[in-house]
């Protein structure tokens, strides 16, 4: 089974008012990062199979032009990087130049992901972005001419206060650029960000559930299908990184707070990287612990296969979840199975165990009773 | 010989109003005799539980033995028993002034006389105990140590001429007070020579070493390898273990006539060192047991039922615990539909109900399903029978009521002037019937007010105290039962009435508690895959409906690499949460839900 290669660049212009992940302002420890980065990759397994690498952030595009450049080279250099490999880089509207975008796409980077957000400039100040959706959408034309073909948009929706209409009104104009791929994600708040801080309307559920069923029905009027509970592709399209998270398949995540999962010794393995930068170069270069793993029981594994993969729209695949456990799916979950389907949450075929439209959304509900 | 080991003791306990400096008066009692070195003194040192360090309040007396060398050059043993200062404990007072012959009477210098401070004295003088008065805080501002004398003078009678005026804060003429305990409280009287006759005034469990009497011992002598006897059940032990209190357990050689101290005699079972029972010599019997102490009557029951049904045995285990440190607690099984099984419990009253289950669910880790507490009505059936009723569940029908009566409490509020329109107001509110109202010398208000118990069991003493900015005391007394226009208010989740949120309420204020119930539950009860219609009805009718919305989405928008650990987390705790929940009917309920019914406006 090919491994997938997550690399976390911890650097940001400047932090947005939701994000509650590790990103720190660009400074002058970027390039020792880029080293520890690439002395990391040491520490795996010379000549995996990696099959998709992922540069997330943070914001990859703050870097300069070669960094993700020489960090593919060394990554190529250590592992046996797949002929088809995806090769993605997140990249916020603001930071991207045609030169960064030609230095990437000459490297082998083939496929972008932009944090767009909003199409609406006033929901992009408060979300704190540094672009305007005029920036947003001139960024995609340079990928474009750049070469590259499979592009993916972040799109927020909930925001405090916004209309189902005005969300619509924002997934057009940002399905009109003709990207192939689309995360929608629903803005949840989270406790010490700043707009947990601000005074805004409470979020309403229903308006969420209703902003979710018609990003459904307009991704599909463009061509793109909901594969998971928040992201949509054209065929073909989806992402492959992130579906090997959905299928639970192994991952090496590199960088400060980067998480990763394999197999070792015959163990299920999770694995975390200490979040403070300072730690992390210090770890890697010197002295200290690194990551922090933990092995996973294989009943908990089970349940991480069902829990990852009752996300996508195609559902749990039972051959390959027979195959990997040595546990026939039908068997051992029939209580919380013939549950999930007699409240029509869930399907069941000869192949998969799928969720209904109305099952992804009370996920979690469905998932406490695989619990038991 | 004796006599004059007897002449050097001295036996007293402090008494006050809560919040007039009785832990802080003993702390520095305690510093200052050495018990205690400085370097290991902590505040409140006498209350060891984490509760009543928290809140400031004393809810389990304690007993300290002291060695003061006096001014007269001999040194004395002075036994301290810090007692509680709230109404709810005064059962638990009253038990401890049976074991001294003198009590010290803390009152803040600026507060003045309040209505414990008097209930406090009175059991004192029921006691024929030596008061000694102590004008505490006169270190604050507000202090007016000559206007409190004054009030102790008029409203006690007791002769204030030398009475230390204290700062128990900063030690401030604290050794006055050794010294007048010396001089005023008398030593004790008894025979060590005469049979053993001990008064067990306070027990607790020890892991280790059983059931721990804590006696006070009038005649005779006791000491391990004694053969001693219960005389209320008979039972006899032999003593392993006896000591005294520093605070922590010292082992000594024996305890006689007029000490206090402790017994420890492998007793397994709780039951058997009942408080108020008299200890004696098995082999040489004293002719007659003491009176013992009048049983506290519970005023206030609720049903306690553990979150996990499985703790059911961990619950029944805890609520023994607990009774033999408090005899006051009552307890029996109950089943509820709702809530599986459980004990109905009775309390002295609010607070103590309060302090039970913050103890259950503290030193004992066990979480806990409360319902609404009840009074007892007496209840009068057409068949001529008559019913104590404690729960609201086992109401019977209308139809077999000929009357029903609830019980009356005369409550006595002390408040300053300016509040006594808004609290006048609410006793108003809660069908209160005014009695009269004294103008006290200071600004203070006496009000007396008769009340339906049933109305201050749910939120009347906080009530009370926002309403005087904490200002305003309250006592209450039982004053008989009377006829009331009352009803059963039941509640209806998705359609089946929930047993445990039944409660009686006067005809007059259903509807609105019937509201505030629903709209209460509405917001306590999490979304659940289908709508939950919530109702409040009397017999058959319907007076007060809410929705509980379906919910729709309950998923994670994001789940990436990194979140998979997150995410699984979140789920365990949300399944956790799930584990908790009652299963009523269709409808799962969260505890909190059952204390909805608890909180009122006002």
């Amino acid at each position: 089974m090919n491994t997938a290669l997550y690399i976390h660049i911890p650097f940001c212009r400047q932090k947005c008012s939701y994000c509650s992940f590790v990103s720190a302002p660009l400074d002058k420890r970027a390039p020792a990062v880029i080293a520890a980065l690439k002395q990391e990759m040491c520490l795996y397994p010379k000549n995996t199979k990696i099959d998709t690498v992922f540069f997330g952030g943070g914001t990859p595009s703050v870097l300069e032009n070669n960094a993700l450049p020489q960090l593919l080279a060394a990554a190529r250099e250590r592992f046996i990087l797949s002929e088809n490999s995806e090769i993605t880089a997140e990249a916020n509207p603001e930071s991207v130049t045609p030169a960064l975008l030609a230095a990437w796409r000459a490297a082998g980077i083939n496929r972008l992901s932009f944090g767009v957000q909003s199409a609406n400039d006033e929901n992009l100040r408060l979300l704190g972005r540094l672009h305007t959706f005029v920036e947003a959408k001139k960024a995609i034309r340079y990928a474009r001419e750049a070469g590259f073909e499979h592009i993916n948009a972040d799109l927020i929706y909930n925001l405090p206060g916004q209309s189902t209409a005005a969300f619509e009104a924002d997934l057009h104009a940002l399905l009109a650029l003709g990207i192939d791929h689309l995360s929608c994600y629903a803005l949840s708040i989270e406790e010490g960000t700043p707009l947990a801080e601000m005074p805004l309307p409470i979020q309403d559920e229903d308006i969420a559930v209703e902003q979710w069923m018609s990003a459904g029905r307009i991704c599909a009027q463009y061509g793109l299908h909901r594969y998971e509970v928040s992201n949509y592709a054209k065929p073909g399209a989806q992402c492959r990184h992130n579906l090997h998270y959905w299928h639970n398949d192994p991952y090496f995540g590199l960088g400060p707070a980067a998480h990763g999962a394999r197999r070792a010794n015959g163990c299920w393995l999770r694995t975390a990287n200490v979040p403070d930068i300072n730690a992390y170069l210090q770890a890697v270069f010197g002295e200290g612990t690194l990551s922090q793993s933990t092995q996973i029981g294989r009943e908990e594994e089970q349940f991480e296969s069902i829990m990852l993969e009752t996300r996508t729209t195609e559902g749990l695949r039972l051959a390959a979840f027979e195959a990997r456990y040595g546990v026939r799916f039908t068997e051992r979950y029939k209580t919380a199975i013939d549950c999930a389907c007699a409240q029509g949450l869930a399907t069941l075929s000869n192949t998969h165990f799928a969720l209904t439209e109305r099952g992804l959304l009370l996920q979690n509900r469905v998932l406490l009773s695989f619990m038991d | 010989m004796n006599n004059e080991r007897m002449d050097l003791i001295r036996n007293f306990s402090i008494i006050a109003h809560i919040d007039h400096g009785k832990s802080t008066l003993a702390d520095r009692l305690i510093e200052l005799t050495g018990t205690v070195q400085t370097r290991d003194m902590e505040e409140q040192i006498l209350d060891s539980m984490d509760l009543e360090r928290e809140r400031g309040i004393t809810i389990k007396s304690r007993s300290v033995r002291m060695q003061y060398p006096a001014s007269d050059g001999k040194t004395y043993t002075l036994n301290l028993i810090d007692t509680p200062g709230h109404v709810d404990f005064i059962y638990e007072v009253s038990r401890s002034l049976a074991a001294c012959e003198g009590a010290v009477l803390v009152v803040d210098a600026s507060q003045g006389v309040e209505a414990q401070t008097l209930a406090n004295v009175y059991l004192a003088l029921d006691n024929d105990l030596e008061i000694l008065p102590v004008i505490n805080k006169v270190d604050l501002p507000g202090a007016m140590p000559e206007r409190v004398k004054t009030e102790i003078e008029d409203q006690i009678g007791l002769d204030t001429e030398g009475c230390p005026e204290i700062s128990a804060k900063t030690g401030l003429n604290v050794g006055d007070v050794l010294e007048q305990i010396v001089s005023i409280v008398p030593p004790p009287e008894g025979d060590t020579e005469a049979p053993l006759k001990a008064l067990i005034f306070d027990s607790y469990y020890d892991n280790y070493k059983g059931a721990v009497s804590i006696v006070r011992v009038l005649d005779g002598q006791c000491a391990a390898g004694t053969r001693i006897r219960m005389m209320g059940s008979g039972k006899e032990f032999d003593v392993t273990e006896v000591g005294y209190f520093s605070p922590d357990l010292v082992a000594c050689e024996k305890l006689q006539a007029g000490e206090v101290g402790y017994i420890v005699a492998s007793i397994k079972n709780v039951a058997d060192t009942r408080v108020g029972d008299t200890i004696t010599d098995a082999r040489r019997p004293t002719e007659e047991a003491l009176p013992g102490y009048k049983t506290a009557t519970p005023m206030v029951f609720c049903g306690i039922y553990p979150a996990d049904r499985s703790e059911h045995s961990d619950l029944r285990e805890a609520l023994e615990k607990l009774q033999l440190n408090d005899a006051s607690i009552s307890f029996e099984p109950e089943t509820s539909q709702a809530l599986g099984s459980g004990y109905r419990c009775g309390f002295l009253g609010l607070l103590h109900m309060e302090i039970i289950q913050e103890r259950l669910e503290r030193e004992f880790d066990l979480d806990l399903v409360t319902t609404a507490p009840s009074v007892i009505y007496r209840i009068y059936l057409t068949d001529g029978t008559e019913i104590y009723l404690d729960n609201p569940t086992n109401l019977p029908p209308v139809t077999e009521i000929e009357v029903m009566e609830e019980p009356m409490v005369k409550a006595t509020i002390i408040t300053p002037e300016t509040y006594t329109g808004t609290i006048m107001e609410l006793c108003q509110q809660k069908r209160g019937v005014f009695l009269d109202m004294q103008y006290l010398d200071s600004g203070r208000v006496t009000i007396h007010y008769k009340l339906p118990l049933n109305e201050i069991v749910y939120d009347f003493f906080d009530a009370l105290k926002s309403r005087s900015r904490g200002y305003a005391s309250f006592d209450y007394e039982l004053a008989g039962y009377e006829a009331s226009d009352l009803v059963k208010l039941d509640i209806l989740l998705n359609g089946d009435v929930c047993d445990a949120l039944s409660i009686i309420v006067h005809r007059e204020r259903a509807y609105a508690r019937g509201r505030s119930i629903a709209e209460k539950l509405r917001e306590a009860i999490p979304r659940q895959q289908f709508e939950i219609p919530i109702q409040a009805a009397i017999g058959g009718k319907i007076i007060a409906r809410e929705t509980v919305r379906a919910v729709r989405k309950d998923v994670l928008a994001k789940c990436y690499g990194g979140d998979i650990t997150r995410k699984k987390k979140l789920l365990e705790k949300q399944k956790e949460g799930k584990k908790r929940m009652r299963q009523i009917g269709s409808v799962e309920l969260p505890s909190e839900a059952f204390l909805a019914v608890l909180k009122m406006d006002n």
